[in-house]
């Protein structure tokens, strides 16, 4: 049996050894009449923390679906690395948000049936690993991540934090190059919201990933390297942050 | 009261118009409430059809039917019985339809400062708007299928038209007994979520279900086995005594059903099969209610499995006209009744899957977005509704089986049906389940490809 994959390693599934960019290139996005993005271009190195902010209805969660192969743009191109993502039919877009990124979402969006190991190791189970190595690779992150002891319970037996931190394992059990949170502290209370985002943004840094979060809290985007700020459906500012966490 | 009245139709209309929500299920619960009125009035309409004959002068045309008129009614009041329970039970799940939907929604109206009692009155209010609009429609598909029936002979006489026609105070006593449990299982359900200001939180382990159900069948299959042997059921007594244990122990395959999903869902958990997986856990999760979506077929296939040897005992000989003619009205009394039964079965099984799309709607997004491919939610479905199906039929078949040879022991008796009804039965089953699973796939399909604009 091959040893379960190391938390700060990739977890055996598919990426390539060259930094890969996340970038998207005049994409547009309404919905109706009502217009989210209006020829929006942005480059993410990987590794990079990139905090997305604005006011409510400026476009923000829209330009991570977009980026994330949730939502295909209405024009311009949305690339990961040499792979044009927005290009992908639905299925393909399906099987790179599965392999190659992780979501962290603002209630976690853990299945409520199964224990915490189990909600960790899906993404390895739908990879194809065996139930072994999946649930292996799961019990140390969630180890990692402060969790020992908690692996068999439901997310319903979990704090907010704890179920948070649990999301974030699922995230990053696969080693994928991105992982988007969207709004990851909103159902939380500031002291468990800080905890949260320290884990979030020290452990997608040592596993190597790309972090794109949206937020509307000035403290949780102070936790990345760089603030993107999105009115009216363009990116009004673009600039790194100083004395950033990461 | 003015609140809950002023809201619930307003809630109900704004859900029927958003095409792609969860006014599907507003429909469904309709769409149930109908069909199981429908057959409802439809047994009962067939059981007085059996009793007119039997009471009234010339109702039947040949007057050597009058001495086994009574078995008729006897046999059709039977076949109600069985069937009581699945139509009743398909309108609580109308009733239960997209409980957690709906408590999510109550729990958001209680935030805003409604009471539980204003909470409660409105699910009432909303329910009963359903079931009215149910028996209604019911009513209307019954009264249209009566000249249908004219194509079905009993007793060698052509249903009429008018025959099956139920009087006025029978029709209030069926649609008034489905009325009131349909009130009755919201009203239960909600206390079973217990709508608080802060939601509904069920998501902790469940507690496991004891092995003394298993015991407690064991122990009454066992006493009627010894009890047959020692009893007689040639007295009207030793019938009545007999049916009704007969129908407790019935009652008790309702009993180790849950334990026994539980007992086969727990090894299944251990698997890398990520539909495998998820189904197993759900059922774990609520295997009370995994049962109660296949209680009726587990009824049916006890059925089915009881008539393959069950004893008919007639006054001629076999090869009297009559006792022909008898026994091939049992054999389509017993055909109709399990056709009922497979029809409600499979819309029960429509409507919990169809709760679970809308229910876990959000579960099932959030699992889009990472990139779970559609058909997980397809196996996990398919899953969902064989494994039950399974156990239901595996235990309530060999049931009826092993009960009906030790009944049919004690009176010279033929068959009625062969295995080919039994094979039958089971085969329309799993199609019909199957066909009810599948059909969930649209429902699944606009849950995913809904489009909501987040805050953003």
């Amino acid at each position: 049996m091959a040893p379960p994959a190391s938390p700060w390693s990739t977890g055996g599934m598919t990426t390539t050894d060259a930094p890969t960019t996340l970038a998207a290139r005049g994409i547009s996005k309404s919905y109706g009449d009502v217009r989210a993005l209006a020829d929006v271009s942005i480059d993410i190195p990987r590794g990079q923390s990139v905090a997305i902010m604005g006011p409510s209805g400026s476009g923000k969660s829209t330009l991570l679906h977009c980026l994330s192969g949730i939502l295909v743009p209405d024009a311009g191109v949305v690339s990961l690395g040499e792979d044009a993502v927005s290009a992908l039919r639905d299925k393909q877009r399906s099987l790179l948000r599965r392999r190659r990124f992780g979501f962290v979402f603002q209630d976690g969006q853990l299945l409520p049936e199964l224990p915490a190991r189990e909600n960790v190791a899906l993404p390895l189970l739908l990879g194809g690993k065996s139930r072994m190595e999946a649930l292996a690779a799961a019990d140390q992150w969630l180890a990692r991540l402060g969790l020992a002891g908690m692996e068999a319970r439901r997310p319903g037996e979990l704090s907010g934090g704890q179920a948070q931190r649990v999301a974030i394992a699922r995230a990053l059990v696969h080693g994928p190059d991105v992982v988007f949170a969207d709004e990851p502290t909103g159902a939380l209370d500031q002291a468990t919201g800080h905890e949260v985002m320290q884990v979030l943004t020290t452990t997608t840094a040592m596993a190597g990933s790309t972090l794109v979060l949206v937020t509307h809290d000035d403290e949780v985007a102070g936790w990345c390297q760089r603030l993107v700020e999105i009115r009216d459906a363009m990116i009004h500012a673009d600039q790194p942050i100083t004395g950033g966490t990461r | 009261m003015s609140v809950a009245v002023n809201l619930a139709p307003r809630l109900a209309i704004a859900r029927i118009r958003a095409t792609r929500g969860a006014g599907v299920l507003d429909a469904m619960a309709v769409l149930a409430f109908t069909i199981s009125s429908w057959l409802a009035l439809t047994v009962a309409g067939g059981t007085w059809m059996f009793y007119r004959r039997w009471s009234v002068d010339g109702a039947l045309s040949d007057a050597q039917w009058a001495d086994v008129a009574p078995a008729y009614v006897g046999l059709a009041g039977f076949a109600c019985a069985l069937l009581v329970v699945p139509i009743l039970g398909l309108g609580g799940g109308a009733a239960r339809l997209g409980a957690r939907g709906r408590a999510r929604r109550l729990a958001s109206l209680r935030l805003i400062g409604m009471t539980s009692g204003e909470v409660v009155r409105m699910s009432v209010i909303e329910t009963i708007v359903q079931a009215v609009a149910g028996v209604v429609l019911g009513s209307v598909v019954f009264a249209a299928s009566l000249p249908a029936w004219q194509l079905v002979a009993f007793q060698q006489q052509h249903i009429r038209a008018g025959e099956m026609l139920l009087p006025w105070w029978l029709w209030l006593a069926v649609v008034g007994a489905l009325l009131l449990l349909s009130v009755a299982s919201t009203v239960v359900g909600l206390q079973r979520v217990s709508i608080s200001p802060l939601g509904v939180a069920r998501d902790q382990s469940p507690s496991k279900l004891k092995a003394w159900r298993l015991a407690a069948v064991v122990v009454l299959v066992a006493g009627f086995l010894i009890y047959s042997r020692f009893s007689s059921v040639a007295s009207l007594v030793g019938l009545v005594t007999t049916v009704g244990f007969l129908a407790v122990v019935i009652g008790s395959i309702n009993l180790v059903g849950p334990w026994l999903l539980q007992l086969v869902s727990r090894p299944r958990t251990r698997t890398a099969s990520v539909p495998r997986l998820l189904a197993a856990r759900r059922i774990l999760d609520d295997p009370r209610g995994a049962w109660r979506n296949v209680s009726s077929l587990a009824l049916l296939g006890f059925v089915a499995g009881f008539v393959v040897t069950m004893p008919v005992t007639t006054t001629g000989a076999p090869s009297d006209v009559y006792s022909v003619s008898f026994v091939r009205d049992v054999q389509t009394g017993v055909a109709i009744t399990l056709g009922v039964g497979l029809v409600l079965a499979a819309m029960a099984t429509l409507m919990a899957q169809a709760s679970q799309v809308f229910d876990r709607a959000q579960e099932s997004v959030a699992l889009e977005r990472m990139g779970v491919p559609s058909a997980v939610h397809a196996r996990v479905r398919r899953s969902l509704v064989l494994v039950p199906l399974a156990v239901a039929l595996g235990t309530s078949v060999p049931l009826g089986l092993l009960l009906s040879t030790v009944v049919a022991t004690e009176m010279d008796s033929f068959p009625v049906v062969g295995v080919v009804m039994l094979a039958v039965t089971i085969a329309l089953g799993f199609l019909l389940s199957l066909g009810a699973a599948e059909a969930c796939r649209p429902l699944q399909a606009g849950v995913l490809s809904q489009q909501q604009r987040r805050n953003d």
